[in-house]
């Protein structure tokens, strides 16, 4: 039995390893495609303004280089090809959760932009801690609305910042929004 | 402004009603995230960046230095009640508190930590201002050549030192130096990476970057790892019984003040090599009240002298720390990059200015890391049990709020959806950062030294030419930094030689 245990948490680890490994070389390649393209605009720039630039990107890129050799050197290029794909088909979870984390943020970007920006951490902090938190009714109504009345007293009354009020409000109070 | 005028002006700063309430909120703010494990002092001041645009220079200052002063006490204290560490830089503390809590000693080490962290700090703060008439004529060495090849040296230090791997360092440190170019070259008005975006003509905003980079990549991990902040919770004493217990503690680390002062001194001279950082300091002070101890064989095993040696250290480093960022404005950590950011943002300008002219704003620093870890250590002496019990909140109600708070400091730093849109993408960025193993301390002090670089790559040719790293301090620092890297790769292809 603990050795099964044993077994079946080294096989998890060897995944991970395999997984961060393929996660890094996917990250490299596009750090590297990104940096190679500001190389070749730093060109076009006037000298005095790509001077510096040459100064990082040059370095930089020999340096990615190196890691992708590195990170290529620890392990196998299709198996790491698999898992890229495993990851965008879903099947890696914690890829997944990340990825739907993401989406949770930009859907409470939307939802300030629409509805303001009470209304949209409101909205999406009952959503988190509802659904995919899965707590209670009363916790799930009763923390969001007094995060925002916090929020509202700090930053509107003690520091006199005002928060975005929304496309929906701007629309309704006569405002040109498109 | 002269270093007494200084000091006084600074002391008189300190205490007055703009800055203490502000001083007192960073306190115990700092010490609550410090409880909280997985959110630093980097995350504490973060979160507080924000609200400088409203502050004068003094109270700013205070309130986000305060803020990080005292997250190791917090740290500290759960290590030592839950074994889990707040924060990277208590993790020398697990080695005898927990041990100690076993015996039923648990207050008498929380007293013991938080004394020593208090003692630590005021070691380090003295130190900072012991060190400012040599600051104040070092300072003057240093032109825009030197500046220019000293944030190579420190970026390389960082790499090299950090706990993370040396070639993945170095790249994070140039991205943040190639992320600070987005926007207009002040020089010759040339567009660089901005994409035709109104909104990157002024290069890519500070706070956001911040809080992207460390408060957001955090609310990544608590959600992809969701439950509660920590597992287990192991029982805590009632009120009389710690009270009663955290005195004696006090009563220790003051009767052992000789190796208070010795682990102050290995904390202070470590924070000011750009890189180490917290962390190595406390477990080589804990390593040095080891030797120096007459029970060597107890440390691992209840040694009060392992935890004060540990946490002095600790907080020791902040003076050191603060010494390179206020002189040469070259940040040594991801803390001290954050405060260099805040400094820009009220106004005020590191390197020779600030130790000459501003000198009651280093003292103001100065005495917020006395009075923050002052207020801390009593702050965490009386309400050990109830701060405690912020590490039993759930990630997902943690997260909800946390989110709430970040995304609200990104918008209104400049009053800009754009803000949290970039906020968003340096979440990401930081996250894949911490997954991967890349410094983020490397990658925040490349982007905030970014500027300074440029500026005084711009002077330094302008002024001594296209050689001008021939020059004795350039070229000495330059050596210096192609050594210190030459030295590492040579040791790094020796150990794989040897396996």
């Amino acid at each position: 039995m603990a050795n099964n245990l044993e077994t079946e948490s080294a096989a998890n680890a060897d995944e991970k390893v395999v997984n961060r490994n393929a996660l890094e070389l996917a990250t490299l390649f596009i750090a590297a495609g990104l940096t190679l393209a500001a190389l070749i605009a730093a060109i076009g720039y006037d000298f005095s303004s790509s001077r510096p630039l040459f100064v990082i990107l040059v370095p930089l890129v020999l340096l990615v280089v190196v890691q992708i050799y590195r990170t290529m050197k620890q392990g196998d290029t299709e198996t790491s090809m698999n898992v890229v794909k495993a990851a965008l088909g879903g099947k890696i979870l914690d890829f997944a959760v990340s990825v739907k984390f993401f989406m949770l943020l930009l859907a409470l970007l939307v939802c300030i932009y629409i509805l303001g920006h009470y209304a949209g951490l409101i909205l999406a902090m009952f959503y988190l801690i509802r659904v995919h938190g899965g707590e209670s009714m009363k916790i799930s109504l009763i923390v969001p609305i007094i995060t925002a009345v916090a929020l509202y007293a700090l930053f509107e009354l003690v520091f006199s910042i005002e928060l975005f009020q929304g496309q929906l409000y701007r629309y309704f109070a006569g405002y040109r929004i498109w | 402004m002269g270093i007494l005028e200084g000091l006084v002006s600074g002391f008189a700063q300190a205490i007055s009603f703009e800055v203490l309430p502000f001083l007192i909120v960073g306190s115990i703010f700092g010490m609550i995230i410090g409880i909280i494990p997985g959110l630093s002092g980097h995350f504490a001041m973060a979160m507080l960046i924000p609200f400088l645009y409203k502050m004068d220079p003094a109270p700013g200052i205070a309130f986000l230095l305060a803020a990080h002063a005292t997250v190791a006490q917090g740290g500290g204290l759960t290590a030592i009640l839950f074994s889990t560490p707040g924060t990277g830089q208590n993790a020398a503390t697990l080695l005898d508190g927990p041990p100690m809590r076993e015996q039923g000693k648990a207050g008498v080490a929380v007293g013991a930590a938080m004394t020593s962290c208090f003692l630590g700090a005021t070691f380090g703060a003295v130190a900072l201002a012991l060190l400012l008439p040599v600051l104040q004529q070092v300072v003057l060495f240093f032109g825009p050549p030197e500046i220019f090849v000293l944030s190579f040296l420190a970026l390389t230090f960082i790499a090299v030192l950090g706990k993370e791997d040396m070639t993945r360092s170095l790249i994070a440190g140039l991205l943040g130096l190639l992320v600070s170019m987005i926007g207009i070259d002040n020089v010759t008005n040339q567009e660089r990476f901005t994409f035709g975006l109104l909104e990157l003509y002024d290069g890519l905003p500070l706070v956001p970057v911040i809080l992207g980079l460390f408060a957001v990549a955090e609310m990544f991990d608590l959600f992809v790892k969701g439950g509660s902040l920590v597992d287990k919770q192991h029982g805590t004493l009632s009120a009389g019984q710690t009270q009663k217990q955290i005195f004696e503690g006090i009563g220790i680390a003051f009767k052992k003040w000789w190796l208070v002062m010795r682990c102050s001194a290995i904390g202070t001279t470590i924070g000011i090599i750009p890189g180490l950082g917290s962390a190595p300091a406390a477990f080589i002070a804990y390593g040095h009240a080891k030797q120096t101890s007459k029970s060597k064989e107890t440390f691992g095993k209840g040694n009060i002298e392992g935890v004060i040696g540990a946490e002095a250290a600790n907080d020791a480093v902040e003076g050191g720390a603060l010494a390179s960022t206020v002189a040469f404005g070259i940040p040594g950590s991801s803390s001290m990059a954050i405060l260099l950011g805040g400094l820009f943002i009220l106004g005020l300008e590191t390197g020779v200015d600030m130790v000459t002219t501003d000198v009651d704003i280093v003292f103001v620093m100065i005495f917020t890391v006395i009075f923050g870890n002052f207020i801390g250590t009593v702050f965490g002496m009386f309400l050990v049990n109830p701060i405690a019990r912020a590490t039993s909140i759930r990630s997902s109600i943690m997260v909800p709020i946390l989110i709430a708070v970040v995304v609200t400091g990104a918008f209104a730093a400049q009053g800009s959806l754009f803000d949290i849109v970039v906020t968003l993408i340096f979440g990401v960025i930081g996250y894949l950062m911490k997954i991967l193993n890349y410094s983020r301390a490397a990658m925040l002090i490349g982007y905030v030294l970014g500027h300074a670089v440029e500026k005084n790559l711009y002077l330094a040719t302008q002024l001594k030419g296209t050689f001008f790293f021939l020059s004795p301090i350039p070229l000495t620092l330059c050596l210096i930094t192609l050594g210190f890297i030459a030295y590492n790769v040579y040791g790094m292809i020796k150990d794989r030689e040897c396996q």
